[in-house]
């Protein structure tokens, strides 16, 4: 069996005022090609599970892996690399406001590798193209409309072709017209071998069988109800694009 | 009568009391705050020296920083530097002549322009302009999310954020420095020349600023022009990372970062003035 790409080992994290709330007693592990996907409680959406998995908090109690590696014994400048193999979707306003759009999308890119600059946009068009964007997004963040904002950040969470994939509640504002989509371009990453982890708090999306998730978590307060594949049972249904 | 006299008897000696104490929690502050800010530069030193650290990335905001806060700084700082020239170079001009003294006009000019006015002079016009503005978006990118979403995606906000920024900083303030000395001399000389003061033909003029320069003043320019730039830029960068978790902080931050910088700049100035002249 392969190495989880994120492990939650009994992790707790207290709570910062930062987050909705704190995660208690939290276990679960997602290989390459596997897809976890939890539904949040609606009061409680901003929780730290996307930062506990990109290593940036400590939990309290408890280990983080990330590629079989513990977050906390992993020296900061390697860390910074491995969270560049990371593409998010993140929840708020993720827009730096002093740069472009597009500046805004490939800054991760720019700042990780040395793809040349047409290649990245060349990438970044595409994936647009791909969220229902006419294109990739030159304006700065202000001026761009909130729904294109959510496709735009799908867009950055793809670039690249990171391992792993933290969605916080990428279908927000955007429901249902960004599913379909969003559910092909997964199942081409996943068939690459990325590992994604879907945080929502839309029940639809969560009960949807087109996005095939190998684990089922549902939030309760501060901890998590997980169901893997195998007690659920799943079909293996085709996304017509 | 008696327990009022008593209270108050009470009240002096709690006052007398605290009164060490309150100085001396402001002391271990000041210390605490010395300490890590000379951590910070420390870092953003060992940061700014290795190759690795410069990506393209940081070499924009570089790029974008220098213009921001070194090329739209020019108009401003030249005014200033005009007004301040046509003051002290005409007067010098003009009590030097009347004591007959003029020979000392070089080294008079080098002393107020080169060594005291300029760095003091750019370094708070950078503080006003490049410090504000530093803190004000640091603090509105903590307070949005940004810096935490940087180093989600592996984007040190050290390396990001606070390293180039302290770079354009140095690098603007140098700059902008020698153009106060230039446009203050041409200015004042040019004025001086305007009313008909007597004044010397320029290469004369230039020949004598030249001689009185010394390498002290040199390393005086240095020293109290860079060091305060270093400070003002940390200052600035850190007050606008460690805002508190409330929009009422930013103006609250800003005028803390600005203050302090001021307390910075003169703290630096003034001791390097007196090694300049022992």
């Amino acid at each position: 069996m392969p190495t989880p790409i994120l492990e939650y080992d009994n992790v707790t994290f207290v709570g910062d005022r930062v987050y909705d709330s704190g995660i208690s007693g939290i276990s679960l592990a997602i290989r390459p090609g596997e897809l976890a996907i939890v539904l949040l409680e609606r009061e409680r959406t901003h929780l730290p599970l996307a930062d506990l998995a990109a290593g940036i908090l400590a939990p309290d109690e408890g280990q983080i892996r990330f590629q079989g590696s513990d977050w906390s014994v992993i020296a900061p400048d390697a860390a910074a690399d491995l969270r560049g193999r990371i593409g998010r979707v993140f929840e708020g306003n993720p827009w730096i406001d002093g740069i472009e759009m597009d500046q805004n999308i490939m800054l991760a890119e720019m700042h990780h590798t040395r793809r040349s600059s047409a290649d990245m946009i060349r990438e970044a068009e595409a994936l647009s193209r791909t969220f229902d964007l006419p294109g990739l997004p030159l304006r700065l963040p202000s001026t761009v409309r909130g729904k294109d904002l959510v496709r735009a950040g799908c867009v950055r969470a793809f670039m690249g072709k990171p391992d792993l994939l933290v969605l916080e509640r990428p279908t927000a504002g955007v429901y249902p017209e960004l599913l379909p989509p969003l559910l092909n371009k997964l199942r081409a990453e996943r068939d690459r071998g990325a590992a994604v982890f879907w945080l929502t708090d839309n029940s639809e999306v969560w009960d949807n069988p087109g996005v095939r998730p190998t684990l089922r978590g549902q939030m309760y307060g501060a901890r998590m109800r997980v169901n893997r594949k195998e007690s659920y049972g799943c079909h293996d249904l085709q996304i017509v694009t | 009568m008696e327990r009022s006299n008593q209270r108050t008897a009470l009240a002096g000696r709690n006052w007398a009391w605290r009164m060490p104490g309150r100085l001396g929690a402001a002391v271990i502050e000041s210390a605490g705050g010395a300490v890590y800010l000379t951590s910070l530069m420390w870092t953003v030193l060992a940061l700014c020296i290795r190759p690795s650290n410069w990506r393209r990335t940081s070499r924009e905001v570089f790029t974008h920083k220098l213009l921001e806060t070194g090329v739209n700084a020019i108009v401003p700082l030249g005014l200033v530097a005009i007004l301040v020239g046509i003051v002290v170079v005409m007067q010098a001009q003009l009590w030097l002549g009347k004591v007959g003294q003029t020979q000392w006009l070089g080294p008079l000019l080098v002393v107020v322009v080169v060594r005291e006015l300029a760095p003091l002079m750019t370094n708070l016009l950078m503080i006003l302009r490049a410090g504000s503005e530093m803190t004000v978006e640091l603090a509105n990118m903590t307070l949005a999310g940004h810096v935490r979403m940087l180093d989600a995606q592996g984007i040190d906000p050290m390396v990001y954020l606070v390293m180039p920024r302290v770079a354009a900083m140095v690098v603007s303030t140098f700059c902008l420095m020698l153009l106060f000395i230039i446009f203050s001399f041409v200015s004042g000389y040019l004025c001086s020349f305007a009313f008909g003061m007597g004044v010397a033909a320029s290469g004369i003029f230039l020949n004598q600023v030249l001689r009185a320069l010394q390498s002290e003043d040199v390393l005086n320019l240095l020293g109290s022009g860079l060091i305060p730039s270093i400070l003002t830029a940390l200052i600035c960068c850190s007050q606008g990372l460690n805002v508190p978790t409330a929009r009422t902080a930013v103006p609250q931050a800003t005028r803390r970062a600005l203050s302090r910088s001021v307390v910075g700049l003169f703290l630096v100035s003034v001791p390097a003035s007196l090694i300049t002249y022992l």
